[in-house]
């Protein structure tokens, strides 16, 4: 039953690249949307994430 | 509110064991490497014995380097970043103690398993089943660990190195999961739910997006987190950051098949692999300029600090590999380098320059700052960096120049339209001065890694191990709530498990719509009414063939170039490898394809090659494999091959396993007869009877006049 249906599904190899095409624009686009929406103070506290908090041990940076 | 403030510890012992375990395997696994590097021009350096033969020695060093150097390295900087970036210790010290002594004694279990001839051939797959089962149970240890962590976090937003172990531990679980399918023979031997080129093509889109999701994208979220605090600043734009995360793991996924471009693979799946290779460019350079970038006006701090100039070297390999990648994957430039010595200098740029050097950056950031000093000495860390970068240039410059010679002399054509180069051994012999300039690469950078571990002893000496390190942050219920709706992505900044579905999703779809078909309609396959299974006697040499590890130096899969049907015989077919658990194509040809050697020579001829190679192609590079003429065929599971193989698919007759046997026999009076009348005395129950009987048979289905 389930390998009909994939076959009937897939019998149409043609569309493939189509789909995968379409597929990848739309995710692509939506992301880049995204992303060009967020709010500049949001990056800025995203971005120095990493450098919250200073090492117990850095004789470096004193 | 100073009142609902938490105060906690970071556990840095779990990061100081990763760290020691990813430097001693390391040394190990590089020194492994060279020791195989070494029996590529000096044969006599397999020392004759089974244990330490080239076949076997290679995925130690594979799995050594991959599994256990950059494995634990990965761990190291997730223990050490996550928390940090979570403001939460890990959620369970006991979880982190049986992760990191689970993966060590995997570890410890691959370095016995597979000088035994244990594997399942299947590159960066080779561990039996057993080892697959402790690993996918050690994996999802560590999946729990990481997942309830960031439940318990005290930082609403997820930071894009966060993202990146997110998808490396849901995707290796699926790539482990789907590539591991086997149905067991015994504790120690079975046999791949696939066969031929569906095997293939799975086992390439794990090889494929184990590289991705295993050697690159925890490494990009060690670089979002490390690169930022060596440089002591930002990354140069997170909005790319993201961009770059989200494009990487939905395109890399469906790049697969781009390693088996002109193979029996149909067509479509390859420009699928060709297409989505190419589109890798965009993300990868997108976060390599990115790392770079973070530099911009920092450059005098790079002179000076050599963790910086380690980081800068592995983010610029990276981008080189990456760009690299895709251009391999063309199929023009494909059909030369395919199957060369130029897959081998692709892949070292990777591993020595993005993973090694990315790795010894951070090492020498974090261990003073675990220990509460300096580096011991910032002179001797300069030194690593050079003699590195010089092993490196001169590990995978000669071999670049080996691929593409060997690719060009595999293609040449003498103007009567011969082969310019008909003997195979021809070919290797001229690269030979390439490989010992490759070996002193090696060698030199080795000696910078030991350096390098002399140098973070002598640091950790001279300081005190921070074993708990105070912090303190608050609650994430006593932190304001953030505005409903807003933006999206903020949005799925702070829902892990949303997140993780997301890229769950990603990463299937390009999975899916690779596998499906190949699955489900038969025409991508054709069958040939003239293949059949393999007889008891051919299964067991066939065996013998995977144990040895002969697939890592000889392809079974003639490429339709005129060149490799000259050389080799017909091209081969799809339809050829159906009974095939697993595939035996290979990805590299220091010797001959042997898809055709089927019927090439007399059974006396391979006797003697085997025994000692040189007798029979004076000058070969070729291990010889004595012991397989001195040790008895093991016959005892031949009948529980036979069921398993049945199990799989291969259509034997029902009650065949009881007669396996007998057949087995027979075949091998008739294989040890025929030696005999060539004047060769050797009993039939020996393993060479069964492995000639393999090669023999192989190729010969669809040309019956060969036997
Ligand atoms: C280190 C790489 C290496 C390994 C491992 C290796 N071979 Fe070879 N093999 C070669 C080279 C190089 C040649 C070409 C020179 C020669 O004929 O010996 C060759 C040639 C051959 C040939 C002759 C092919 C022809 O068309 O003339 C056969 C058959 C063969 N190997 C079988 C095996 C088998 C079986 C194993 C595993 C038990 C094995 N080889 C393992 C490198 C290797």
């Amino acid at each position: 039953m389930m390998s009909q249906m994939l076959q009937a599904v897939s019998a149409n190899l043609g569309a493939y690249p189509a789909i995968s095409l379409i597929l990848f624009f739309v995710v692509f686009v939506g992301m880049l949307a995204m992303v060009l929406r967020m709010k500049r103070t949001h990056i800025e506290h995203m971005g120095a994430l990493p450098l919250d908090n200073a090492e117990q041990g850095d004789v470096t940076h004193g | 509110m100073p009142s609902s403030v938490d105060t906690f510890q970071y556990d840095n012992r779990i990061v100081k064991q990763f760290a020691i375990a990813s430097m001693v395997f390391g040394v190990v696994g590089m020194t492994v490497g060279l020791l195989v590097a070494l029996q590529m021009f000096l044969p006599q350096l397999n020392f004759g014995s089974p244990f330490t033969t080239f076949g076997r020695i290679r995925p130690l060093h594979t799995n050594a380097v991959i599994f256990a150097f950059v494995g634990n390295a990965i761990f190291m900087g997730v223990y050490y970043s996550m928390p940090r970036l979570l403001k939460a210790p890990m959620w369970s010290k006991k979880l982190s103690q049986i992760h990191f002594w689970g993966w060590q004694t995997i570890i410890l279990s691959a370095a016995i398993s597979l000088p035994l001839g244990l594997t399942t051939s299947k590159e960066y797959a080779e561990l039996e089943w057993p080892i697959d089962i402790a690993i996918a149970v050690i994996w999802v240890i560590f999946g729990i660990n990481m997942f309830m962590t960031i439940l318990k976090r005290r930082e609403r937003h997820l930071y894009v190195a966060i993202w990146f172990y997110i998808a490396t531990v849901v995707t290796v679980a699926v790539l482990h999961v789907v590539n591991s399918f086997e149905i067991p023979v015994n504790l120690l031997k079975s046999y791949s739910l696939y066969a031929g080129v569906q095997d293939g093509l799975v086992q390439w889109w794990y090889g494929h997006n184990a590289v991705a999701f295993f050697l690159t994208t925890p490494y990009l979220g060690l670089m979002y987190y490390f690169l930022p605090k060596a440089a002591n600043r930002p990354i140069y734009s997170y909005r790319l950051s993201i961009i770059h995360f989200w494009a990487l793991i939905f395109i890399y996924i469906w790049a697969g098949p781009h390693h088996l471009l002109y193979s029996a693979l149909p067509d479509w799946a390859q420009s699928l692999g060709t297409v989505f290779s190419i589109m890798l460019i965009a993300p990868s350079w997108g976060g390599m300029l990115n790392g770079l970038l973070t530099l911009r006006g920092a450059w005098d701090k790079v002179r000076e600090d050599p963790v910086l100039k380690f980081m800068v070297v592995a983010i610029t390999a990276y981008g080189m590999a990456t760009l690299e990648g895709p251009l391999l994957s063309l199929k023009s430039v494909n059909a030369i380098t395919h199957f060369t010595d130029w897959t081998i200098a692709h892949v070292h740029v990777g591993a020595l320059g993005w993973n090694g050097f990315l790795t010894f950056g951070i090492l020498y950031w974090l261990i003073p700052r675990m220990y509460g000093t300096k580096l011991h000495s910032v002179k001797l860390a300069n030194a690593h960096f050079w003699i590195g970068t010089l092993g490196m240039l001169f590990y995978v410059i000669p071999m670049y120049w080996a691929g593409l010679a060997e690719g060009l002399m595999w293609k040449q054509f003498t103007a009567e339209g011969f082969l310019q180069y008909p003997n195979f051994l021809e070919t290797v012999l001229q690269v030979v001065p390439m490989y010992i300039a490759r070996a002193i690469g090696g060698s030199l950078f080795l000696t910078g890694v030991l350096l390098g571990g002399y140098n973070l002893i002598a640091t950790a000496r001279g300081g005190k191990f921070i074993a708990e390190e105070e912090a303190s942050a608050p609650p994430l219920e006593a932190q304001p709530k953030p505005e409903k709706g807003g933006y999206y992505h903020r949005w799925i900044e702070r829902r892990p498990v949303q997140f993780l579905l997301l890229s769950t999703v990603a990463i299937l779809i390009g999975g899916i719509v690779e596998m499906v078909p190949m699955f489900v309609i038969k025409s991508n396959v054709p069958s040939i009414a003239n293949v059949k299974p393999y007889t008891p006697l051919e299964v067991e040499g066939r065996d013998i063939y995977i144990r040895e590890g002969c697939v890592s130096c000889h392809s079974q899969l003639v490429r339709p170039f005129r060149s490799e049907t000259e050389r080799y015989g017909e091209y081969s077919k799809a339809g050829e490898y159906v009974y095939d658990h697993p595939f035996l194509w290979g990805s590299k040809r220091t010797g001959p394809d042997l898809h055709r050697i089927g019927g090439k020579y007399p059974d006396a001829w391979h006797y003697n090659h085997m025994l000692e190679p040189t007798s029979m192609s004076p000058g070969s590079l070729m291990p010889p494999f004595p012991w397989l003429i001195e040790d008895e065929l093991n016959t005892h599971n031949t009948a529980a091959k036979i069921r398993a193989l049945r199990k799989v698919g291969v259509p034997y007759a029902k009650d065949y396993d009881e007669q396996a046997l007998e057949d087995l026999q027979t075949q091998a009076a008739a294989v040890s007869q025929s030696l005999a009348d060539q004047g060769i005395q050797v009993d039939s129950d020996r393993e060479i009877i069964a492995l000639i009987a393999y090669l023999q048979r192989l190729g010969t289905d669809i040309n019956p006049s060969a036997n």
